[in-house]
């Protein structure tokens, strides 16, 4: 059809001019053709050795060429795009698109060949269409003469020579149009949120792991802290990993940080048992791994500190006790402060508190493990059976505690005396263990400043005091089955419904030795506590026997003891009384709690 | 999307040598694909450990030691990735872990590598490596493929029917019938199949020349396909055939056939591999670009041999050659300008 320009522009009124104008469709394929056939490619061509420039730099962190890289980048297919869209139109008035959908490019007055001006115009110009993702071309359905914003701008237009050619837009095209612009402007506008509101997430992501990377490098500075001190300044990369290594024994460094300064030692070529015995705590997850750097350890040195400890973590395996106690003996003398934690955390578990306050007061000197060597004389002190002084131990150290050894203090005592009844709660650390994590939870996480083990004494505690608030053993809450806890609530629902599943439950969770062994001592309390019958009291003994004499041992022994009394199991009492008896070795004197838990009224 | 299409795909009896070919090359991708369940089992392992970021980390930590020990024989850009990496930054040693997978030189020398700090994590890396190349020595990429382990003649043969998956495979596959369906029309299925060896053995030889052996395997039949796909641009010189487009617009007239000529095909492809070949870290390459153009140079020599001395081709492509025509628009000042000798 051919058509009469009526666009109220002046110069293509009059004279009366009679247009064959371009189908618009024909000039978004036109434009498809030129971008896969020529732009894209010869733009990709020119700019490649860029995009290699651009990727060399972005990995060696080279900012400035990075910037100048894909600035280049996008120049080369700004030039290549234009350069051809020039030549064409200078030369055959279209594009090779064009060309093939058969329209041409004329000077909008005269309708003739366009001029130089109008040539470079519109092919700078051209770029508004894919520069607005499309948008531009919307024009093409709504103006009068169906010419974009780059036709105007080099008043040129767009004909079609052939019979495929297009009137003016109608009423409803135009309005059409408008309805896909809004539609495409709302479609975009969701997009640029999205994208804002992506990028203000990642800012706050970025400040979150900024924060965790200070909190990260808090912790690594405690090796560095160690080292700044007066004599420690000229520690070389073993004795460094020694002090890593003590603190990582004493929970006070993360296993990153450990891994940090192993890895740090090792490239600068040092050789020496102990970064190989730290090796195999860093890689402990892959047991292969971790026990290559065992037996490189006592490789290196036989007589060393750390091939002992590797012996000894080696005999553990094997529950071979009395090579770990013949071990730890001969390492009395080590001036080695990670010999010292790990003796001082095992010998104390074992309860042989006579051996483990002797590398406890080794400590002291180890500026490093303050903290720590606070907070385990508290606890040395209470499983000694002296809570009194033990209270007055904490109230000394309470002021120089960090606020999550003070936490982890507070919930370790908290947790042993809510052992026997439910005077616990109103117990001082109790009482400022839950203010405490009470105001935290308001303000972070609280969990994110407890470790694992403190985490499921601090579950097991609120638990217990759900259970001690409403004044009755019934179970309340979730039974998830998929949380240690929910499983123990489980399990303890069970007894009541089917005594054989409920035991079952127990037994399964006591045997996965995967599990926390906090869990598995809450799991065989709630048995022991859930005993019915003499038969299932012998039941529960018999797993006891399996367990290596240690303090959880000793705990649920005396509790096993107070049910054999209940259920006037005679024999049961006898034997378990019999057992509870000091090892040879073991200088047990009983806490107070575990001697009367009635008459302590809480403490 | 504009893809040459020619006279399309054509049957047994029009095609037989492409037929031929194809059922090789799919031979090949059966038997390793399918043919043996150890083989995925082994192409698993090797992916699962390969994957594995400790492996990766340990691998990139070694490599980035072994820089800067020979700095002679890495760019200056490596070095400063390698120190990078040494100083912590995880990103940088996972990089270098990969690229470590490259550097043929470097992994043949590992097994007598000093050790430098942890020994005990070199070893492990070491045993890992090993069973690395223990489960490819059973993989068909690794045993028919062309890599520094399978240098000889026959591996520049074998590596030419091996695909990495099915994309690979369908992809190459579909190239193999349009030009090789158009040649063994116009110059007989001799011609083609020497044509389809002659491109691969020697697109892997200037490959070799140019990148040198590597440790991943060159696989594949696209050289072979590039040197077919030049020598029809040879053969059908500017005579325009048929290409299919599809221009994303939904209407019926923007899907459909479009006549130019062949050497469109080329200039483009022959474009894209360069700009590849310049654009890429030979570091971090996954396609054999420079045996795509070896293949390409391989075409056009025996085009050229084919328009020189056979005289049935003149023939056949007078009476195969599909006529010129733009049921679009016009292309008659580009091709006045361009393709003077195009015969309407």
């Amino acid at each position: 059809m051919v058509i009469e320009d009526r666009d109220g522009q002046g110069h293509l009124n009059s004279p009366r001019v009679r247009l064959k104008l371009a189908r618009p469709l024909d000039r978004c394929a036109a434009a498809i053709l030129d971008i896969i056939l020529f732009v894209a490619p010869l733009g990709g061509f020119v700019a490649a050795p860029l995009k290699r420039f651009v990727t060399q730099s972005y990995f060696v962190e080279d900012g400035v060429s990075l910037v100048l890289g894909v600035g280049g980048f996008f120049l080369a297919f700004f030039v290549v795009g234009t350069l051809y869209q020039f030549a064409m139109l200078r030369i055959y008035q279209a594009t090779v698109g064009k060309l093939l959908f058969g329209l041409e490019v004329v000077d909008a007055d005269t309708q003739g060949r366009p001029g130089w001006g109008q040539c470079l115009k519109r092919s700078l110009f051209w770029w508004s269409g894919l520069g607005s993702l499309g948008l531009v071309y919307l024009a093409m359905f709504s103006h009068r003469s169906r010419r974009t914003i780059y036709d105007r701008l080099s008043d040129t237009m767009v004909m079609g020579k052939s019979s495929r050619f297009a009137s003016s837009p109608n009423r409803i095209e135009v309005r059409s149009s408008y309805l896909v612009l809004a539609s495409i402007g709302f479609f975009w506008s969701a997009i640029v949120i999205g994208i804002v509101g992506e990028f203000v997430g990642t800012l706050r992501e970025h400040s979150g792991l900024h924060q965790f990377v200070e909190e990260q490098s808090k912790v690594c500075s405690e090796v560095e802290e160690f080292v700044s001190e007066g004599e420690n300044q000229d520690l070389d990369s073993p004795k460094r990993v020694s002090a890593a290594l003590a603190l990582y024994a004493a929970d006070s460094l993360s296993l990153d940080c450990l891994q940090a300064e192993v890895e740090q030692a090792f490239q600068q070529d040092y050789q020496s048992p102990v970064l190989y015995l730290a090796g195999s705590f860093v890689h402990a997850s892959k047991p292969e791994l971790s026990d290559g750097y065992l037996v490189k350890v006592c490789k290196l040195g036989k007589e060393s500190d750390a091939c002992k400890l590797s012996q000894v973590i080696e005999a553990w395996v094997d529950e071979d006790w009395s090579k770990i106690y013949s071990l730890f003996e001969e390492l009395k003398s080590s001036p080695n402060p990670y010999v010292w934690v790990w003796a001082y955390e095992y010998l104390g578990q074992k309860l042989n508190l006579q051996m483990a306050k002797l590398f406890l007061d080794k400590m002291i000197v180890f500026s490093g493990l303050k903290d720590f060597t606070g907070m385990e004389r508290v606890k040395w002190t209470w499983m000694s059976g002296r809570s009194p002084e033990a209270w007055e131990q904490m109230h000394i150290v309470t002021p120089f505690l960090s606020e999550r050894n003070l936490s982890q203090l507070r919930t370790w005592i908290c947790f042993e005396e809510s052992e026997s009844d439910c005077a616990f709660a109103k117990n001082e650390s109790c009482l400022a263990l839950f203010k405490f994590e009470e105001v935290e939870a308001e303000q972070a996480d609280p969990s994110t400043t407890m470790s694992s083990k403190d985490k499921a004494r601090f579950e097991l505690l609120q638990s217990r005091r759900t259970v001690c608030k409403d004044g009755t053993n019934e179970i309340d809450g979730d039974l998830d089955e998929s949380t240690s806890l929910g499983r123990i609530r489980q399990a303890k629902a069970l007894l009541k419904k089917d005594r054989k599943q409920g035991i079952a439950v127990f037994r399964s969770i006591e045997k996965n030795e995967k599990q926390s062994e906090i869990y598995r001592v809450e799991a065989m309390s709630q048995w022991i506590d859930g005993a019915t019958t003499k038969s299932e009291l012998n039941e529960i003994l018999s797993e006891l026997e399996q367990r290596s004499r240690d303090w959880n041992w000793h705990k649920l022994a005396k509790r096993a003891l107070r049910k054999s009394q209940e259920l006037n199991d005679t024999a049961a009492s006898a034997k378990l009384a019999l057992q509870l008896k000091p090892d040879s070795w073991v200088e047990l004197r009983k806490p107070a709690s575990l001697k009367d838990p009635e008459s302590q009224g809480g403490k | 999307m504009i893809i040459p299409f020619l006279l399309g795909i054509q049957s047994w009896k029009k095609a037989p040598m492409t037929w031929a070919l194809f059922f090789l090359n799919f031979f090949f991708f059966v038997l390793a694909q399918n043919g043996d369940n150890s083989v995925m089992r082994q192409r698993e392992a090797i992916d699962k450990l390969t994957q594995d970021e400790f492996f990766i980390r340990t691998q990139g930590n070694i490599y980035a030691h072994y820089i800067l020990n020979h700095r002679d024989e890495h760019s200056d850009y490596l070095e400063t990735l390698a120190a990078l990496s040494l100083e912590g930054k995880k990103t940088k040693v996972l990089l270098l872990g990969q690229m470590a997978f490259r550097d043929d030189v470097f992994l043949s020398r590992a097994p007598n590598l000093a050790t430098l700090g942890d020994q005990v994590l070199h070893d492990w890396w070491i045993e890992k490596w090993n069973s690395i190349r223990e489960m490819q020595s059973h993989h068909p990429s690794y045993q028919l493929g062309l890599s520094s382990n399978n240098i000889s003649i026959t591996y520049w043969f074998s590596y030419q029917f091996v695909h990495s998956g099915f994309v690979h495979f369908l992809g190459n596959m579909f190239f193999l019938f349009i030009f090789g369906c158009a040649l063994e029309a116009s110059i007989g299925w001799l011609m083609l199949l020497v044509g389809y060896l002659a491109s691969g053995f020697l697109g892997a030889g200037i490959f070799l020349l140019v990148s040198g052996v590597g440790a991943a395997p060159l696989i594949g039949a696209s050289a072979a396909v590039s040197g077919l796909m030049m020598m029809t641009a040879m053969v059908y010189g500017p005579t325009p055939v048929r290409y299919l487009y599809l221009l994303f617009i939904p209407k019926a007239e923007y899907v459909g056939f479009v006549y130019l000529p062949v050497w469109v095909t080329c200039f483009l492809w022959i474009l894209a591999d360069l700009a590849s070949v310049s654009s890429e870290l030979s570091e971090l390459g996954g396609v054999a670009h420079v045996a795509h153009i070896g293949g390409v140079l391989v075409g056009a020599g025996l085009g050229a041999f084919v328009l020189a001395f056979s005289r049935r081709y003149q023939s056949v492509k007078a009476s195969s050659s599909p006529q010129p025509a733009f049921p679009l628009g016009t292309l008659q000042k580009f091709s006045e300008a361009f393709a003077p000798k195009i015969k309407h």
